[in-house]
């Protein structure tokens, strides 16, 4: 045991010190904006290259440049040789910023009462400072979606950086998607049943599809007079023009067979574009959904199967969508382990996903679903700068995470589960009486 | 004397050529971790009669075994869930009461859980009563012998295992009541540790009343010895240290009350479950002698688990607790090789401290330490055969191996690929 | 032919005018008067085994007073001429909750100005006393009586209390006597015995005390809550019976010190706890009667009987460790359900069958496999219901592989006995109730309507 301790207090001490290595100063708050030099690692850039010796160079919260050999005078330079950079990954799904303890009633403030709330924002009533946030950007994930839940239309889910000064320096698209909650498409659907996890079902109940479709057809009718100005604003409508120009895709929960066709039918029905939410079970519909070309949030891969169904059924869903052309990203649900978003991705792997595929969900088709590809997704000269530094593949335990950077700023190690770490592996051991 | 001695030796010889049988197995070529002497590349081990006949790197198979090829697998030992309440029927909770230690959990033989189980290379489970009860019931140890009726899935040789609980779940339970009726009791922490000095004072003084009773009847054999009481016996067992306590908990304070309490009354904590905040208190924990069981991964769900740190694991084997891995989860009981990975970013346990919280940690928690939990001659053949290393992403089990029997191969088991290759997928 | 028309109506003459009201007296209902009977011209299957090609059953005063190939009818009698027709002993059906109150039923309380509260029973068990300090009990005392889930020595049979349709649903299979269990609860009380029908029928009541009902229930609002609580509570509250009848033992031979707590719930446990009455356990599933097992042999408790018993063939060598009777019902669980149906699952998991013709049949043999290894058996339809449906699953069962004869013993001979009622009922012999079911041909199960019933000698 003493020996074993000794290796431990040797492994820990270089831990920390690849940890604090890197930055020459301590950081705080949000982490410098840089500007940053980071040399020699081997970046896979999420487009299917891997980049070997390749400097990066950050400015302006952006990739300015990357290329063997390059650098940048008065910039921070970071040593990465040896070591691997990948994108930022993405959960596709939490109420990170709205939620903290689920369990306490005052910290999940999720949903409002009413049926049709589209002018709902969920990105001005985050907690920056949330401790989930903080946990998650550490584990490499950089970007989330943080979504509202409730009622028919639920409101504006927003698209964030997992660090940032505040909400309007964190957005990366503040109205990524509009929740919408078709009656039964996110409970049980198809045979065997089961399909109900992982949806947001708001309160929905009493409330019918005749009545959603009785609000779109309002609104669609709306939007065609907003274009042709002959209608003043409305607060509640005016979102909702984002669906039918389809800027702005609906975020959609919906699992079973049923459920699924329930939610493409609706897109179709109204000429907008539909984001999947939840997708248990629709490998059964993988030829419509890649013909519609309409995108899944896998909701949770920890999930059992449904009862009548094999044992991988969830594991081994992304491997057949892909192949089936269907593009989709994961979601772990309740955003307290959406750091280990990774684990996800992991899972599919290990049940017949291509590892490339794999690292797609986690970054650049999360991106594209929510219109961000410009900006995030990859490590490319002028997108933001979100990305890892690890010592090997981030879906792989064995592989540390180094320093996270989130829009050109390193962040810096301050998060409730290094704090707490860091004040208990201090505790003086216990002197041994003789 | 030699004609003797080869007639015993050819007998012996006979012996081990015996028929071949269900409980025969072999993989040869395979990387094997057996936890407790390193890992064998290219090695081979051989299962005979349910028991592990021979492990290495050069080891001949006997004619006529079910032989899988190893080349590219890993081999472990199969994987111990030290916290589940899974294939549990007629209940979990006996909440109508704070102290239930009387009660036994009801294991359900034929629950599909199992199968899936097996498909994540468990092959043997704590199955617990749950957290609502300061003391609530006796757990079972069960192998995953799939297919065979309840009684014969007990793992024998295990302790006798009795569940604490401690905290929000304790102390909130009992919370619907009708107009007039009182709460269940305690209601706060501080009431948890009353009820704990109450009820083993008066185990301590039913102990002493059969004790005696015992001395009296020696004498004399008309005398009426005292009522049984099927609570305080149990009470009286865990005095004893025949009855194991498992105590669910969360908070740091409470871990150490209860090591105190146990002081006091002079028992022994065996194992502390969740105990999210164990790493406040590892050195009082490891003084005491206590185990931990936790999951990797679970917090902020509410408020005693805020304090919860991956790195849990680390910071506790560091200072000398035996650690383990759970579930407590029918989801996460499919994937816990994965979960002890979480040790080895968090905390930089080396890899096989890490594999050990999922094999031997818990095997010595639920005490079957000496049959399973790693891979050595005599012990039994439960096996995990993964596809890559455990710890590694595209890693997915292969064959799980109880007793010797393969009870999950993943080349005839039924999967989302044959199923799926039956619907068109959809238009 | 002609000769049988005019039989016919005389029969139907008789009848009518046998039928008759006739005042019993001040203030009581009017009663029925019997006509004796004499079947004749039928096969007799008095008993299995026992039967007479062609014979007269002659019924007197609700008896039966002669039965044989050659009977001198005396005058009076009204002659029922059944060739071609066959009578056998009144269907017996040994468990049933028709006409029994449910173990939940709402708990009765008092509420009293003194007095001390009651233990044992209806309030909840949680708080110990001692352990939370009470203040403040207050004038008046709502007493709780013993919750019916755990009222011991409550008696089905004083509790029977049928509505006309339900009796009149038995005879309509040809159930001319029941035995009277509760539906569950924990110890919800005594198993009785009734008739289906009678000249009285407020006095339906055979025979209480037949046996010791315990089930694997909870108790409303208090300990045990759950199943596994449950069991615990039955064991314990058996070693209290057992208990007290070693210190009511000790008090009656003056041993000093000896001080039986005297407890009503306690008390009426003794004679089960001590092997006087038997022991009726309600378990279905395998692992249940295991449970069963594992108690009676913990206790002592011989010759259990299990109602219920549906899983029985899977664990037949359990079963006669016990040396238990299976009063086996045939309120068929879906073989979707029944234990192990999972492990036809492929490796991996799902794809559980949806029907499987060898599993149907598997369950609808259970009463045939158990008889063929050697277990005591008897019918019933606990749980499901009696009568009509009752004589079809009797049919199904021998569908299945039951024997005839082994059908008609476990619904005759076999029931009075276990219920304690061979003297009244059971078979067709002199001094037995005339309780008799006529059908025509002479397969008592065929897919035919029932002739004729009588239950105490009335018919119906």
């Amino acid at each position: 045991m003493k020996a074993l301790t000794t290796v431990f207090r040797a492994l820990g001490a270089i831990g920390m010190a690849l940890i604090l290595a890197a930055p020459l100063q301590a950081q705080a708050g949000v982490g410098d904006d840089g500007p940053y030099l980071i040399r020699g690692a081997t970046v896979v850039t999420g487009t299917g290259q891997t980049l070997a010796n390749t400097n990066i160079i950050v400015r302006g919260g952006r990739i300015e440049r990357m290329g063997q050999g390059i650098s940048a005078p008065n910039a921070k330079v970071i040593e990465a040789a040896g070591k691997y950079i990948y994108p930022g990954m993405v959960d596709a799904n939490t109420p990170i910023g709205l939620v903290e303890i689920s369990g306490v009633q005052t910290m999940t403030m999720r949903s409002e009462i009413g049926q049709f709330n589209p002018h709902l924002r969920a990105i001005v009533a985050l907690n920056l400072d949330s401790e989930l946030l903080g946990v998650t950007r550490m584990s490499g994930v950089t970007s989330v979606l943080t979504s509202p839940t409730g009622g028919l239309i639920s409101g504006q889910a927003a698209l964030i950086n997992t660090s940032g000064w505040t909400w309007e320096d964190i957005g990366v698209k503040p109205s990524a998607g509009i929740v919408i909650n078709l009656p039964n498409a996110a409970g049980a659907g198809g045979r065997g049943g089961g399909g109900g996890r992982g949806g947001l079902a708001g309160a929905v109940a009493g409330a019918s599809v005749a009545d959603l479709n009785a609000f779109m057809a309002a609104a669609k009718d709306y939007h065609a007079k907003r274009s042709a100005n002959a209608t003043k604003p409305d607060l509640i409508y005016e979102p909702m023009r984002a669906l039918f120009s389809r800027e702005t895709p609906a975020i959609i929960p919906a699992n079973g067979e049923q459920g699924i066709r329930q939610a493409v039918d609706f897109g179709d029905q109204w000429g907008i574009k539909v984001i999947i939410l939840g997708g248990n079970q629709a490998w059964r519909v993988r030829q419509l959904l890649a013909q519609k070309q309409v995108p899944v949030i896998l909701s949770s891969l920890m999930q059992s199967p449904t009862a009548d169904m094999p044992y991988d059924e969830i594991y081994a869903q992304p491997g057949l969508l892909n192949e089936a052309g269907v593009k989709f990203a994961f979601s772990t649900g309740g955003g307290a382990n959406a750091r280990h978003v990774p684990l996800s991705a992991a899972l599919a792997v290990a049940y017949g996903l291509p590892k490339d595929a794999a690292l797609k969900a986690l970054t650049i088709w999360p991106a594209e679903m929510f219109g961000a590809e410009k900006d995030i997704g990859t490590v490319e000269p002028g997108k933001l700068a979100n990305f890892v530094i690890t010592t090997g593949d981030p879906m792989d335990m064995r592989s540390q995470i180094i320093d996270v950077f989130i829009k050109g700023r390193m962040a810096p190690e301050d998060d409730r589960h290094h704090r707490l770490y860091a004040k208990y592996k201090a505790r003086p051991l216990p002197i041994k009486v003789p | 004397m030699r004609l003797i001695q080869t007639i015993l030796v050819g007998a012996a010889v006979a012996g081990l050529a015996a028929a071949v049988s269900a409980q025969d197995v072999a993989i040869r070529n395979a990387t094997i971790i057996t936890i407790s002497n390193g890992d064998i590349e290219n090695g081979t081990i051989v299962v005979r009669g349910g028991k592990i006949a021979a492990v290495g790197k050069n080891v001949s198979i006997p004619a006529g075994i079910r032989t899988i090829d190893g080349t590219g697998k890993f081999v472990m030992p199969g994987i111990i869930d030290a916290h589940s309440h899974a294939a549990l029927e007629n209940g979990i909770n006996e909440g109508s009461e704070s102290v239930t230690p009387e009660v036994q959990v009801q294991l359900k033989n034929d629950d599909p859980v199992i199968q899936r189980a097996l498909a994540g290379g468990v092959t043997a489970a704590l199955l617990l009563h749950g957290s609502a009860n300061t003391i609530g019931g006796q757990a079972r140890v069960i192998k995953m012998r799939w297919g065979q009726p309840a009684e014969s899935m007990y793992f024998k040789g295990a302790y006798r295992i009795v569940k604490f609980a401690l905290g929000e779940n304790v102390t909130r339970a009992g919370g619907d009541i009708s107009a007039g009726e009182e709460r269940r009791y305690p209601t706060s922490r501080m009431g948890v540790e009353h009820t704990l000095r109450y009820w083993f004072t008066r185990a301590k003084e039913y102990d002493k009343e059969w004790q005696d009773y015992r001395a009296v009847a020696k004498t004399n054999p008309n005398a009426i010895p005292p009522r049984r009481d099927l609570r305080l016996e149990a009470l009286t067992d865990i005095l004893h240290g025949d009855l194991k306590v498992h105590a669910h908990s969360y908070r740091g304070d409470e871990i150490l009350m209860l090591i105190r309490i146990a002081d006091e009354m002079g028992f022994k904590i065996n194992t502390f479950q969740h105990a999210l905040e164990a790493y406040k208190v590892a050195d009082e924990i490891a003084k005491h002698g206590a185990s931990v069981s936790t999951f990797a991964d679970n917090w902020a769900y509410k408020v005693e688990a805020w304090d919860a740190i991956p790195y849990n694991m680390a910071l506790l084997t560091e200072r000398g607790v035996v650690v383990s891995v759970n579930s407590d989860s029918d989801k996460r009981i499919r994937r816990l090789y994965q979960e002890a990975a979480i040790g080895v970013r968090y905390g930089n346990m080396p890899v096989n401290e890490a594999l050990k919280m999922v094999t031997l940690n818990p095997a010595k928690q639920l005490g079957v330490d000496k049959m399973v939990g790693t891979l050595e001659v005599g012990k039994d053949g439960d096996i995990a055969v993964l596809s890559a290393h455990p710890f590694a992403p595209e890693s997915a089990v292969e064959y799980t191996i109880v007793d010797g029997k393969v009870l999950f191969d993943r080349s005839e088991a039924n999967t989302l690929r044959k199923a799926a290759a039956k619907t068109p997928g959809g238009n | 032919m002609a000769r049988g028309i005019l039989s016919g109506l005389a029969v139907a003459l008789f009848a009518a005018s046998a039928q008759a009201q006739v005042d019993p007296g001040p203030g009581r209902p009017p009663g029925v008067v019997l006509a004796d009977y004499a079947l004749t011209n039928v096969r007799i299957v008095a008993a299995p085994g026992r039967v007479i090609e062609r014979g007269t059953v002659l019924i007197r005063n609700g008896r039966i007073a002669a039965v044989g190939p050659q009977v001198s009818i005396p005058a009076g009698v009204v002659t029922m001429d059944l060739p071609g027709h066959s009578v056998f002993p009144g269907l017996i059906d040994a468990a049933t909750t028709v006409g029994v109150p449910s173990a939940y039923r709402p708990i009765p309380t008092v509420t009293s100005e003194s007095g001390r509260g009651g233990r044992g029973g209806g309030g909840r068990g949680g708080n110990i006393p001692g352990l939370v300090p009470t203040v403040n009990q207050g004038a008046s005392i709502t007493q709780s009586f013993p919750a019916p889930e755990v009222d011991a020595g409550a008696e089905a049979a004083d509790l029977f209390e049928p509505t006309p349709d339900q009796l009149k649903n038995l005879r309509a299979g040809g159930v001319t006597a029941v035995g009277l269990v509760f539906d569950s609860g924990l110890f919800p009380g005594r198993v009785g015995a009734a008739l289906t029908g009678g000249p009285d029928e407020s006095r339906l009541a055979l025979r209480s005390g037949a046996g010791q009902e315990i089930a694997f229930g909870t108790r409303r609002g208090g300990y045990p809550s759950t199943g596994i609580g449950a069991v615990a509570f039955i064991r314990q509250s058996l070693l209290d019976a057992q208990y007290e009848a070693r210190l009511d033992k000790a008090f009656k031979a003056g041993t000093p010190g000896a001080r039986p707590t005297n407890e009503p719930f306690t008390r009426a446990l003794v004679p089960v706890a001590t092997n006087d009455m038997p022991a009726w356990f309600v378990a279905s599933p395998e692992r249940a009667i295991n449970r069963v097992g594992e108690i009676t042999k913990e206790l002592g408790i011989r010759s259990p009987v299990i109602v219920g018993a549906q899983e029985g063939w899977r664990v037949i060598p359990s079963l006669k460790a016990m040396g238990a009777t299976a009063v086996v019902s045939l309120n068929w669980p879906n073989p979707q359900t029944v234990t192990g149906a999972t492990f036809k699952n492929p490796i991996g998991g799902g794809n559980v069958t949806v029907s499987d013709p060898a599993a149907m049949q598997e369950v609808r043999a259970n009463a045939a496999s158990l008889i063929k290894a050697g277990v005591p058996v008897v019918l019933a339809s606990f749980g499901g219901e009696s009568g009509a449906t009752f004589r079809e699953r009797i049919r199904a069962s021998i569908e299945a592989g039951l024997s005839p004869d082994d059908a008609l013993r476990a619904t005759t001979v076999a029931p009075a006995a276990l219920l304690g009622i061979t003297a009244a009922a059971g078979t067709i012999d002199v001094g037995k109730l005339a309780n008799l079911v006529v059908v025509s041909g002479n397969d008592l199960f065929a897919n035919v309507p029932i002739k004729h019933v009588f239950v105490e000698g009335r018919l119906y």
